[in-house]
């Protein structure tokens, strides 16, 4: 599906350390044969070194337990879908509600980057205004927020019952953001992920 | 322009509307209630409700859910832009209560906000009217994600939906008051008694009958 890898929410880049503006045309592109090089665990703390591929023994016993399985290339639809609804929000006229200012649209991307690479599921979107815009996960009864301004980013985690956690990032922070988004996942997930792509067989997987 | 504080004990609904409230097809809670800064003060955020003081049964309720999505059409077709398949479309309405929306000001993780208020505010000709208004603290704090934490704790205070249907669009073939979900404080219960019942519905009738003879 070569379409996918040009659309504007994969240009942000892979590189955490170049910030949303400096190169905001670099597309993050497939190999020769077409897939991704993603291969890493993420262990229960802020660890995000990229490991060694994991055995095909471990591969089947997560494979045959009873979690959610996302396809990569369905993951890679979804934030193609993602960017396109963050670009024409770009393109509303002043005083239309979903209307977004390009500085926060720029970090959105790059967020939206970070978190595609990071093989985090693709987020629900809503916004406040023109100088926000909201990433939403449910997890059962529980919601992970992450609130996008121009300068700086939030992460929330409610349940029904109460307000879990806030955590709040200046832009600076969020140039590093392998560490933040550690952080958010192991708070979120609260468990081991594994993200795989079979170099062979184009076939990826998410297994939490 | 009437305005005055709204008790603790009074009952509250939000309206929801399609799109406004829905991602698709799907309904999206977090989208129910919308915010809006003040542009007088900049350190306050508000938002729309409608007090049941002066929506006395279920048919006043869904009467303002209406018109609220009439008046948007309205203004689309007076401003162009109006398109007969993605029109508004009511959809139910939410409850919470005022109590729940002032111990925001009080909350664990939102120390951001030093008020939370409920106001009776006749707006566009609605006496059932209320404003939500969130005063923050001075200084450079997190606005933008204190947004979206008033957001999740007014959805999680509240309960429902009840479900509607307008006259004007029984011609929809999918109505999206199906696709409302059941919110976390689970069925709409007024708590009141024949007496009060009466006694608010009658109350409606005569603010009404002032209200319109204000009018001509």
């Amino acid at each position: 599906m070569p379409a996918i890898y040009l659309q504007s929410l994969v240009i942000a880049g892979s590189n955490p350390a170049v910030p949303p503006g400096d190169s905001p045309n670099k597309a993050l592109l497939p190999s020769d044969v077409g897939n991704y090089p993603i291969s890493r665990t993420f262990s229960s703390a802020f660890d995000l070194t990229p490991a060694a591929a994991p055995s095909e023994s471990r591969l089947l016993k997560m494979s045959v337990s009873s979690v959610p399985i996302i396809s990569h290339l369905e993951l890679m639809q979804e934030y193609h879908e993602l960017g396109e609804t963050l670009s024409e929000m770009t393109t509303l006229d002043e005083g239309d509600e979903w209307q977004l200012e390009a500085p926060v649209f720029n970090v959105a991307c790059y967020v939206a980057a970070e978190l595609m690479t990071n093989a985090f599921p693709a987020p629900q979107l809503f916004n406040h205004g023109p100088k926000s815009v909201v990433f939403n996960w449910s997890r059962g009864l529980d919601n992970l927020y992450l609130t996008v301004s121009s300068d700086r980013l939030s992460a929330l985690i409610s349940s029904p019952e109460r307000i879990k956690r806030r955590v709040e990032y200046s832009l600076n922070e969020l140039l590093s953001a392998g560490r933040i988004f550690g952080a958010i996942q192991s708070v979120y997930l609260d468990q081991q992920v594994i993200v795989t792509v079979s170099g062979a067989s184009d076939r990826s997987e998410i297994l939490s | 322009m009437w305005f005055g504080r709204i008790p603790d004990r009074a009952n509250l609904f939000r309206h929801s509307v399609h799109p406004l409230a829905f991602r698709g097809k799907r309904f999206a809670p977090q989208k129910l209630f919308k915010l809006y800064d003040d542009k007088q003060t900049e350190t306050e955020v508000i938002a729309s409700v409608a007090w049941q003081k002066y929506l006395p049964t279920e048919q006043h309720i869904h009467g303002y859910g209406c018109r609220l999505a009439f008046k948007m059409n309205e203004k689309k077709r007076q401003q162009g832009t109006f398109k007969e398949n993605s029109r508004h479309i009511y959809c139910g309405a939410y409850q919470l209560t005022a109590a729940a929306v002032r111990r925001l000001a009080n909350m664990e993780g939102l120390d951001q906000i030093v008020a939370a208020e409920v106001t009776h505010l006749i707006e566009d000709g609605e006496i059932a009217h209320a404003e939500l208004r969130f005063v923050f603290k001075a200084g450079n704090i997190d606005v933008e994600g204190t947004k979206t934490a008033i957001v999740d704790r007014l959805w999680n205070a509240c309960s429902g939906p009840l479900r509607h249907i307008c006259e004007c669009d029984h011609d929809v073939a999918s109505h999206p008051s199906e696709d409302l979900t059941h919110a976390p404080l689970g069925e709409c219960t007024d708590g009141l008694g024949r007496c009060s019942r009466f006694w608010i519905l009658a109350r409606f009738h005569i603010c009404s009958w002032f209200l319109n003879r204000v009018r001509e």
